[in-house]
């Protein structure tokens, strides 16, 4: 389970995302990695490789996009852990 | 200029129940509407009505406000036909099914055991009944607005811009379809207009006292069986199914669940995730030969109001009174509460026009003739749908999926 500056924490096993005891993205399964892609965005990466930008609200701090991600680095392969910027 | 002794902004469950009530008192009601009955958040929200089997122990509060809340629907809907008589509730994990009948039988629901009916695939669920029918809200919606008409209450097309204090009572200033400007003075008013309200008081320079959130729905249709079932598949997540029978045979089921969504901006493809993950759960409960018989895939995102401070997804307040008592907020979290808040705003403009306090039972809806139904309700009109989705083989595309949520 990751969990960043912010408070947020993903499961890697489920891709959920979590705030405190709120669900704030049900996952669709098992991540290779979560990392912070920027202030308010979250990019996740799954086992098959697909790559989505997670942004979160500032004012509401809920889930307010998702998207496909491009032309955003990819975490390093070859690692089931997460990587994390804090 | 127009006069009106109350001016109501919506024409959803708390808005038509309210200025019919208050018609019904004797009050000359004008009811402001820029679509029709429900086209907002009332149809949106879930495009049915259950009386509230949707809660847990992180909610100690609801079952004493559903408890109420049942009270006013059981006289309310002593005439509208449900679509399903009872409810199944489904967990993967039989001890969630036994803590979920205790919780819920002390908190004063009718549970009886049910084996798994033979349209969820029976390896991987657990379920218990529940005695709570489920309703389609345009029935509900439909007869509403018949016995206003009947009442006198005025009906204007139009959206209430702006409201402000006007002598000793208020002023709403009108965009009509046209474009054109109205006018109307009344003593109060009732602010009912759901995901318009927040505009309604940035405009008028009043509190931002209701929040938005966005949520989405996902609609199946087929020759499918009608069925109200709920899956927690956590604590504090799950999904609720339920039905209604078009005259053609083929049910539509609506899929909906507990999660909420930031309201501004561009969501991306937000709502082709959540579909997509809808999807998965529901191929993982539900008996695969049922869902063959799904030939159609559409949905629309709703949004969901509350009053600040925000309370998890559930506000247990639900009515504000602003400008010294002449203007009353109505936006209750959940619609199975709508007549608690109409309760309420009558409460405060009835004390305002001087009527009798003493709140008087609901009388029962008279159903609209079946014939009169629309085949698809207003807030479905324009979705688009995938048809002939292979659902047991790879479900359609996260991007394939969001496109159904571009109106």
């Amino acid at each position: 389970m990751l969990v960043d500056a912010a408070g947020v924490r993903i499961s890697l096993h489920t891709g959920d995302v979590l705030s405190g005891d709120r669900l704030l993205l049900a996952g669709l399964g098992p991540l290779r990695s979560a990392t912070r892609a920027g202030e308010d965005t979250i990019l996740l990466e799954t086992v098959s490789g697909e790559r989505w930008l997670v942004r979160m609200s500032p004012v509401s701090g809920l889930v307010a996009a998702v998207e496909p991600a491009v032309a955003v680095r990819s975490a390093p392969r070859g690692t089931d852990r997460c990587v994390t910027v804090m | 200029m127009r006069h009106g002794d109350v001016i109501v902004a919506g024409a959803g469950v708390a808005g038509l129940l309210s200025a019919l009530t208050l018609a019904r008192r004797g009050a000359h009601v004008v009811l402001v509407e820029p679509l029709r009955a429900g086209a907002g958040q009332s149809g949106q929200s879930h495009g049915y009505l259950h009386r509230g089997y949707a809660y847990g122990p992180d909610e100690p509060q609801l079952p004493a406000l559903l408890g109420t809340a049942r009270e006013h629907w059981h006289s309310l809907l002593a005439r509208i036909p449900p679509v399903t008589a009872d409810s199944t509730i489904a967990f993967c994990d039989p001890a969630a099914v036994r803590r979920a009948e205790r919780y819920w039988r002390e908190s004063g629901l009718a549970v009886r055991p049910r084996s798994t009916p033979g349209w969820l695939s029976g390896t991987s669920v657990a379920c218990f009944g529940s005695a709570e029918p489920t309703y389609n809200v345009g029935d509900i919606l439909r007869g509403l607005s018949a016995q206003a008409r009947a009442a006198g209450v005025e009906s204007r097309p139009g959206t209430v811009e702006r409201i402000e204090e006007s002598g000793d009572g208020v002023r709403a200033r009108i965009t009509e379809p046209d474009g054109g400007v109205a006018v109307v003075d009344a003593r109060a008013a009732v602010l009912a207009a759901g995901a318009g309200t927040p505009g309604l008081l940035a405009r008028s320079g009043l509190p931002a006292a209701v929040q938005l959130r966005r949520a989405f729905m996902l609609v199946l249709r087929g020759r499918l069986p009608a069925v109200s079932v709920l899956f927690p598949e956590r604590a504090e997540h799950g999904l609720f199914l339920a039905s209604r029978l078009g005259a053609d045979g083929r049910a539509t089921w609506l899929v909906s669940d507990f999660q909420s969504f930031d309201s501004g901006g561009d969501p991306g493809q937000l709502a082709g995730w959540w579909a997509r993950r809808v999807l998965l759960t529901l191929r993982r409960v539900v008996d695969a030969a049922v869902l063959a018989r799904i030939d159609a895939v559409s949905g629309y995102a709703a949004t969901k109001s509350g009053l600040l401070p925000a309370s998890g997804t559930v506000a247990h307040e639900f009515g504000m009174e602003l400008l010294g008592g002449r203007a009353v907020v109505s936006t209750p979290s959940k619609l199975t509460l709508a007549p608690l808040a109409a309760r309420r705003a009558v409460r405060t403009v009835a004390a305002r026009l001087g009527m009798r306090p003493a709140d008087a039972a609901w009388e029962p809806i008279t159903p609209v003739p079946a014939g009169r139904s629309p085949a698809r309700e207003t807030w479905e009109t324009s979705m688009s749908a995938l048809h002939h989705p292979d659902l047991l083989g790879e479900p359609p595309a996260i991007g394939a999926l969001s496109e159904l949520y571009q109106r």
